[in-house]
């Protein structure tokens, strides 16, 4: 064989699949997102579902903590180098939540896209900033006592439906050897938890307009039920609802001591279930909602839009990243399921995973108040809020005196 | 060998020797490490001064010029006053504990023990282990519960009593970090301590045995003055780097429960990053500068004075 054929053929082979690959590589968009490790879960199914349907789209996926994504995401907004899709959080109370990101002019406006129409107008002030939407907010999340159902039966406790049933049930785990909640509220975040709990009730129930009210200088902290909401926190501590020292228990220990067995329930968002299920694949794992007074008919849960995503002005890849958000409007339900949440329209048909089934009714019938921090000002609230609590259990502060400097921060 | 081989050079010669910094040799050298300093040290140093002149949000492009309104908000919050005060006491506790312990430790490894080497080793050890790595591990040994770390030990011990919620108790929180500190740097300290010692002449210990010397009249006497310049220098380290503490502070308390290990720095890294006030952070972190600053420049001219004296 001539030498010039048998090296011809080989060499033009190469070059045709030299470029395949340039014309594949040219035709590979990569996306890049950053999101709440809170959700990893629940959107890494997502994006491996978007992926296997388009192989020519690569999702860089990066997940990190709240505070973490928090401050990484905003000094890449502020140096001009975002990741094309980011976690957006709802309302105004977080420095990464939609209002004072649009009023920063960092998020893409993407009101024109087709999954707008299925925010639910009751949603429309922390989601939308002036009529227009800026992120997609895939679903709603509770918070509620995530309980272990073998353990209830065990103990023959029932779920608890008044505040004095949940005093109860404190005392019957807490005559068996068991801890009734488990409490870590070392990671500031996880003390919010039973007041946003108990806060609905207290509040909102007897005053829905409170927050109109507190804005316009009506209503405040210290002359609402967010008292009471407070005294009863604390009466679950003296009564030995808590672990010991829940100042000194983190976050990760919490869902240790469900995940075990040794305490029966904790206060949480929905979102945890799947995590305290990874820690014990047998546990039998539910929600109930936590009572805030004596009167059921009168109770009323949180439940509020949970973080989603927004695309960067600066990103490259618009029409990409609005693709996926498309199909990632249009499976809700399987990021539901995944994530342990609500779709943000629940209707009569809605189905929503078992464990959450106690608090559908709530939902349906409309008994519910949105995240407090969501329409609160700014994050320093939240802050002066957090840090409150553990100076409540630490003995460093008063109820009143709490409530004062979150309306002093409030009004700032 | 002539006296005059081994004379001074002549004025000529040392003209040329005193020239020859002229050429400019010495500057080329050092001109690749300036122009780094300069561009990753002192330009953005000093253009990071202006934001805290600025209301800006570390978002938006533009930023508005404050003047001195930031500094005159911080001067008034109460939360930047405690943080100060934490600061304050955290560096303090670090400075004394820190090298007292890392002074018995010198005095300890100094002494001839066949293990001195290998007890030097494990005692500097955890000032090579990274502070967060060490801080997460702390974060287990005072476990709250009981059944791990510091209070399975006491309760093992007999001491149940003793056992403490370690970083949740308010009271307690900022010394338990003072004491991972401590535990993290104090083979540090005693690393310089132990240079100092060994360059004390055995000669005047000798002589103080012959006078008839008590040990602790030739550590007051003789080891101590001696040990002054190791001293200045590990105290300046231990103050400043308390003053600037902020890994392990951010690892195991996040500045909590409530505001009781909040220090500037932790405050400064709120004010920027979860508040999305750069301008403020920018003044808070530029007053600790200059707080640093100024202790450490008194600190240093009084211990100077010291060494002088002794």
């Amino acid at each position: 064989m001539p030498f010039t054929r048998t090296v011809r053929r080989p060499m033009t082979l190469a070059l045709m699949l030299a470029l395949s690959t340039v014309a594949g590589a040219q035709s590979q968009t990569t996306l890049t997102l950053v999101a709440d490790s809170n959700i990893q879960m629940a959107m890494q199914g997502i994006i491996d579902a978007y992926q296997k349907l388009n192989p020519n789209v690569r999702i860089n996926a990066t997940f990190a903590p709240t505070d973490q994504i928090l401050v990484s995401v905003r000094t890449r907004l502020g140096a001009g180098n975002a990741p094309d899709l980011f976690s957006v959080y709802p309302g105004a109370g977080s420095a990464l939540s939609v209002i004072p990101l649009v009023q920063a002019k960092q998020l893409l406006e993407l009101s024109d896209q087709p999954w707008v129409s299925g925010i639910p107008s009751t949603f429309n002030d922390v989601l939308k900033v002036g009529g227009k939407a800026y992120f997609f907010p895939p679903t709603q999340t509770t918070i509620g006592a995530i309980y272990n159902e073998d353990a209830f039966k065990a103990l023959k406790i029932a779920v608890p439906s008044t505040w004095n049933e949940v005093l109860q049930m404190c005392d019957s785990a807490k005559a068996a050897g068991k801890v009734a909640f488990a409490l870590g509220n070392k990671d500031s975040w996880v003390t919010q938890l039973i007041p946003y709990a108990l806060v609905p009730t207290t509040v909102y129930a007897v005053n829905g307009t409170f927050d109109a009210q507190q804005k316009a200088g009506k209503a405040s902290f210290a002359a609402s039920g967010w008292r009471e909401a407070f005294t009863k926190y604390l009466e679950m501590n003296t009564r030995g609802c808590f672990n010991a020292n829940p100042n000194g228990t983190s976050f990760q220990q919490q869902t240790q001591l469900v995940a075990s067995g040794e305490a029966i329930a904790a206060v949480s968002v929905a979102g945890i279930l799947p995590l305290i299920q990874a820690n014990n694949k047998d546990a039998k794992l539910a929600m109930f909602p936590l009572p805030g007074s004596n009167t059921p008919a009168r109770n009323w849960i949180p439940a509020a839009p949970s973080v989603g995503l927004g695309i960067a002005p600066t990103s490259k890849n618009v029409t990409a990243a609005k693709a996926f958000l498309n199909y990632f409007s249009q499976n809700v339900d399987t990021y539901a399921q995944l994530a342990s949440e609500l779709p943000l329209a629940v209707t009569a048909n809605t189905k929503v995973v078992p464990a959450l089934t106690r608090m559908l009714p709530f939902i349906r019938t409309k008994k519910t108040a949105l995240f407090m921090d969501q329409r609160w000002p700014s994050p320093e609230v939240q802050q002066v809020h957090l840090a409150g609590i553990q100076e409540l259990f630490g003995g460093r502060t008063t109820v009143p005196a709490l409530l004062q400097k979150m309306d002093q921060t409030y009004n700032k | 060998m002539s006296r005059a081989e081994v004379s001074p050079p002549s004025d000529a010669v040392a003209r040329a020797h005193r020239a020859r910094p002229a050429t400019g040799v010495p500057v080329i050298f050092i001109v690749p490490a300036l122009v780094l300093y300069v561009f990753v040290v002192v330009y953005p140093s000093i253009s990071g001064i202006t934001y805290a002149f600025t209301d800006w949000n570390g978002l938006t492009a533009t930023r508005g010029f404050v003047g001195f309104r930031n500094f005159r908000e911080l001067l008034g919050d109460d939360a930047a006053r405690a943080a100060l005060g934490n600061t304050f006491r955290l560096a303090l506790g670090v400075m004394v504990v820190q090298n007292a312990a890392g002074l018995l430790l010198a005095l300890g490894t100094h002494a001839r023990l066949r293990s001195r080497f290998v007890l030097r080793t494990l005692f500097f050890a955890p000032a090579v282990t990274s502070t967060l790595i060490a801080a997460f591990l702390w974060q287990y040994i005072y476990d709250p519960s009981g059944r791990q770390g510091l209070n399975a030990l006491l309760g093992s011990l007999g001491l149940g009593t003793w056992q403490q919620d370690w970083l949740g108790n308010p009271d307690l929180a900022l010394w338990s970090v003072v004491l991972v500190v401590v535990w993290q740097y104090a083979g540090y300290s005693m690393v310089i301590f132990l240079a100092g010692l060994q360059g004390i002449p055995q000669e005047l210990y000798e002589a103080a045995d012959i006078d008839g010397a008590s040990g602790a009249r030739k550590f007051w006497h003789i080891t101590w003055p001696l040990l002054a310049p190791a001293l200045t220098l590990n105290l300046m380290l231990s103050l400043v780097g308390g003053l600037k503490l902020f890994d392990q502070v951010f690892a195991m308390t996040g500045g909590g429960p409530g505001y009781a290990t909040e220090t500037l720095s932790t405050l400064v890294y709120k004010q920027a990053f979860v508040f999305g006030h750069y301008g403020l952070g920018t003044a808070l972190a530029f007053m600790l500068a200059i707080i640093v600053a100024a202790v450490s420049l008194i600190q240093l001219n009084l211990l100077r004075a010291r060494e002088v004296s002794e």
